[in-house]
């Protein structure tokens, strides 16, 4: 905890949930507040894994009036869960509440995952636990990765729908660098965000992974002056060289410039300016 | 609270492994509080660690017994937290001894908020 700071993760997540035992939570909330006040985050966001039910309104009443950017509550089955964590955290924090991230973990979850990711407009992402997925479905978790296929692909459509994150479950063998390199393209090709990490060394590798390739950079560059272009000139449709262009591609092309500028692949004035 | 609700209580890890972090005991009794340190940064940051204890002590009211603290090198925040889970596990009770807050703790990570809240509300 005290150097995650220093790996440039995207955020980094202090536990109070599975990784505390019982007997030390009271131990765990006062290390994470004081992780909030005095932890040099670096330029991770601050975010802060919560316990279900009573002990994880125990655990906001710690934490929340000390800036979390994001609260993961887990094992979310019903919207009601997270309107609850927003209005303890609203409680508490007033204007400076926390945004929340819920997390699937049950297929009853799954089947619910669009009114999770909507129930409440501090949702910024949503996630999933394939672990405890997977032992809820009796299927254990394999590479290929079928048995949660319909969890992973409905937690993006779930997501993208109520027009949040969705963020991919962790690989959990940290030796297997391939193997996860792998992971992550699956999951960016089914439409993840991002990717949860349990390790610092997989963090290297999911940045790596998650960013466009060099040549969809430089076509959607193309795309994007093309349709600038056109903006500017009043036309309606939007050309790159003698093809026509839809619009959704165009809105795909932005999301790829905007990846790329955040994975330093490009400079943020590419344009020089020009937006 | 009366002195028969103070018990003996302990927070943090034990044993030879253990980094950047400590171990804090608390044995109740009638006699003035004392304080036992022992740190493997003791010629660097004794003072500043007994400062930290006796920080938590004053803010918890606490004025008897022993406290016994076994360091391997925690930083502030870290020692101010297992002070302040072991005394109110033994019982005593004020408001959150909280570190000096540090402007990069305020202030990191909001460019990557900002950024999730523009992902979800491209408007904004």
């Amino acid at each position: 905890m005290i150097s995650g700071g220093l790996y440039a993760a995207d955020g980094l997540i202090l536990d109070l949930e599975d990784s505390v035992p019982p007997a030390e939570k009271d131990a765990a909330r006062i290390l994470v507040r004081n992780a909030l006040v005095a932890l040099d985050w670096g330029s991770s966001e601050r975010m802060v894994r919560i316990n279900q039910g009573a002990v994880g309104e125990e655990d906001l009443a710690s934490i929340a009036g000390h800036n979390p950017h994001t609260v993961l509550v887990p094992k979310v089955e019903e919207a009601a869960q997270v309107g609850r964590a927003a209005e303890v955290l609203s409680g508490l924090a007033g204007e400076a509440a926390a945004f929340l991230m819920p997390i699937i973990e049950s297929p009853l979850g799954v089947h619910r995952a669009f009114e999770i990711a909507a129930a409440d407009a501090s949702v910024v992402a949503l996630t999933l636990g394939l672990e405890d997925l997977s032992a809820e479905l009796a299927a254990p978790r394999t590479t290929e990765g079928w048995e949660s296929f319909l969890a992973r692909q409905t937690t993006v459509y779930a997501a993208r729908a109520a027009g949040v994150q969705p963020i991919a479950s962790v690989f959990s063998d940290i030796e297997d660098e391939d193997g996860l390199a792998a992971y992550v393209r699956r999951e960016r090709g089914l439409g993840f965000d991002g990717v949860g990490c349990i390790h610092p060394r997989q963090i290297p590798v999911v940045h790596r992974e998650m960013l466009p390739s060099e040549a969809e950079v430089e076509r959607a560059v193309r795309v994007v002056m093309a349709a600038r272009e056109a903006e500017e000139r009043g036309l309606g449709a939007v050309a790159v060289g003698s093809k026509m262009v839809d619009p959704p591609v165009v809105q795909q092309a932005f999301r790829t410039v905007e990846l790329a500028i955040c994975g330093g692949m490009l400079a943020e004035d590419w344009d020089n300016g020009k937006k | 609270m009366s002195d028969s609700n103070i018990r003996l209580a302990s927070a943090g890890p034990t044993g030879n492994r253990v980094r950047s972090d400590l171990r804090v005991d608390y044995e109740p009794n009638a006699e003035a509080l004392t304080i036992e340190l022992k740190s493997k940064v003791d010629y660097l940051y004794r003072d500043a660690i007994e400062t930290a204890i006796r920080r938590v002590v004053g803010i918890l009211g606490v004025a008897t017994g022993r406290l016994t603290v076994e360091d391997a090198g925690a930083l502030e925040w870290v020692i101010l937290a297992r002070a302040e889970t072991c005394l109110r596990r033994a019982g005593f009770e004020g408001p959150p001894v909280l570190p000096e807050p540090t402007q990069y703790a305020a202030d990191s990570g909001r460019a990557a908020a900002a950024s999730i809240s523009r992902a979800t509300n491209p408007s904004s």
